[in-house]
């Protein structure tokens, strides 16, 4: 990694010393990586936004802690999807991550009612984002947040595993289930 | 579902086409949130790196200053020359601000200063004796020593007492408005302050509702008293970090210095008043 390519790391580090234009590099990095991630789980762009932003701050304020023993991405997506749960819970206490199968399944019943936007329409528009929208929101809460975090934070197995507090194994198991179905229902909705 | 797991491909064809898919994907934050973030974490690190500098600052200073005891002992005469302007400060003036029958009850009843309740039983100093009560006017006024000695005493108890500069400093100004109630008559009524001596007291008491009724009224918000202090002035003296806000807002002269050149953030810094000195950094006090 040379100068004009910092890493994550080093863009932190020199945030924390007070360079501002080093967070806007490291926003700009992880900005859609990070947003694809909330949206796609609790599928609602306003909550989406409000956790966006409580994310960022959190980077922001935290900055002067954080310490480089784990890869930055790892510390990042640890904060959103505490984050989100968060939020989640301050809604709707004693909720699990189970609410976002019922938010997600409000969304597939909302896409598949409208003509316009619904599977059929998607296929025929060969719509792969929607397609793509509507494959995730199929997909069991706990398999769908272990796909989306590795695919967009771009974590091992083992970060993964780290960050939801789940085993290994378990991890492994729920990418493979998700992996699969999500290969069938973009077959479906394609 | 079955109960064994799919195999485990994580770089197979599913991955692929979610990127694919997932980079048709039009959905992005607002730029409502782009701004907000970005704004948070600049003001951030504007304090950040404002802590750094001050940081740097220091740091490069007490490496000059290493090895150089003799501007270390400059500095040390400087701080201690400091903690001695406070006494110099608290001379009585003239006229009281209560009639002193009135004042008589409430004083009997009220708690002993800070300064006074943290030292140990003894022999009343100096300084105490002025705080007898004005039923016992006479006694007092006889046995009250003559405005020179009494700043004599408060050095001696404040070289006594090093610690005490902050209290030293509020309980002075009470004690001096004491002393100048003694001598007066218990029949003759006191006459009634107005203008700049009624925003004096007002400042000094730390009331806001007289302070602010005599601002209103266009008290000369800096005018002196025969020491020089002014309305800021005495208010830091007592510590009435109200009081001190409420004249800043109304335009009082934040660095004005007293009849002997010392001005209120020097008062409040020797009496560690970090409110009042903050309140008077702000607004460009020296």
């Amino acid at each position: 990694m040379n100068d004009a390519d910092p890493s994550d790391e080093t863009l932190m580090a020199r945030y924390a010393r007070g360079d501002a234009a080093a967070f806007a590099a490291l926003y700009q990095r992880h900005e859609l990586r990070v947003w694809r991630y909330l949206e796609r789980n609790v599928e609602s762009r306003a909550t989406a936004e409000e956790l966006m932003q409580e994310v960022w701050f959190a980077v922001a304020r935290d900055a002067e802690r954080y310490r480089p023993s784990a890869r930055f991405t790892t510390w990042l997506f640890t904060i959103a999807r505490n984050r989100m749960l968060d939020a989640l819970r301050a809604r709707r206490p004693h909720l699990s991550l189970d609410v976002l199968g019922h938010e997600a399944e409000s969304l597939v019943e909302r896409l598949t009612a409208d003509p316009g936007t619904g599977p059929a329409a998607a296929a025929e528009a060969r719509d792969q984002a929607t397609a793509l929208r509507l494959a995730l929101a199929r997909l069991p809460p706990e398999q769908r947040d272990a796909l989306l975090l590795q695919l967009e934070g771009d974590l091992s197995v083992e970060d993964v595993a780290a960050i939801t507090r789940a085993s290994f194994e378990t991890v492994k198991s729920r990418l493979r289930y998700a992996r699969t179905k999500l290969r069938e229902l973009l077959t479906e909705y394609a | 579902m079955s109960a064994l797991p799919p195999p485990f491909d994580p770089s197979g064809d599913g991955d692929e086409r979610y990127r694919r898919a997932s980079e048709l994907d039009p959905s992005r934050p607002s730029e409502a949130t782009r701004r907000t973030v970005l704004a948070h974490a600049a003001r951030l690190a504007a304090a950040r790196g404002r802590r750094e500098a001050l940081r740097r600052r220091l740091s490069a200073m007490s490496v000059r200053l290493r090895g150089r005891p003799a501007i270390m002992g400059t500095i040390a005469a400087a701080v201690l020359a400091g903690v001695v302007i406070a006494p110099q400060l608290l001379t009585p003036t003239t006229k009281p601000p209560e009639p002193t029958a009135q004042r008589a009850p409430e004083e009997r009843a009220a708690p002993r200063a800070p300064l006074e309740s943290a030292r140990p039983a003894g022999p009343p100093t100096t300084f105490q004796r002025a705080r007898v009560p004005s039923s016992a006017a006479p006694a007092a006024a006889a046995s009250a020593p003559a405005p020179n000695e009494r700043v004599t005493a408060l050095q001696l108890e404040q070289r006594a007492d090093a610690d005490s500069a902050r209290a030293l400093a509020r309980a002075s100004i009470a004690a001096a408005s004491r002393a100048r109630e003694a001598p007066a008559p218990v029949s003759a009524p006191p006459p009634a302050l107005a203008g700049p001596e009624a925003l004096r007291a007002a400042a000094a008491a730390g009331d806001l509702a007289a302070l602010a009724a005599q601002l209103a009224g266009g008290s000369d918000i800096d005018a002196r008293d025969a020491q020089g202090r002014s309305a800021l002035m005495l208010a830091t003296l007592n510590g009435q970090t109200d009081a001190v806000a409420m004249l800043l807002a109304h335009g009082a002269d934040a660095s004005g210095p007293d009849a002997r050149g010392t001005t209120p953030l020097q008062v409040a810094v020797a009496a560690d008043e970090r409110e009042i000195i903050a309140m008077l950094r702000r607004y460009g006090a020296r």
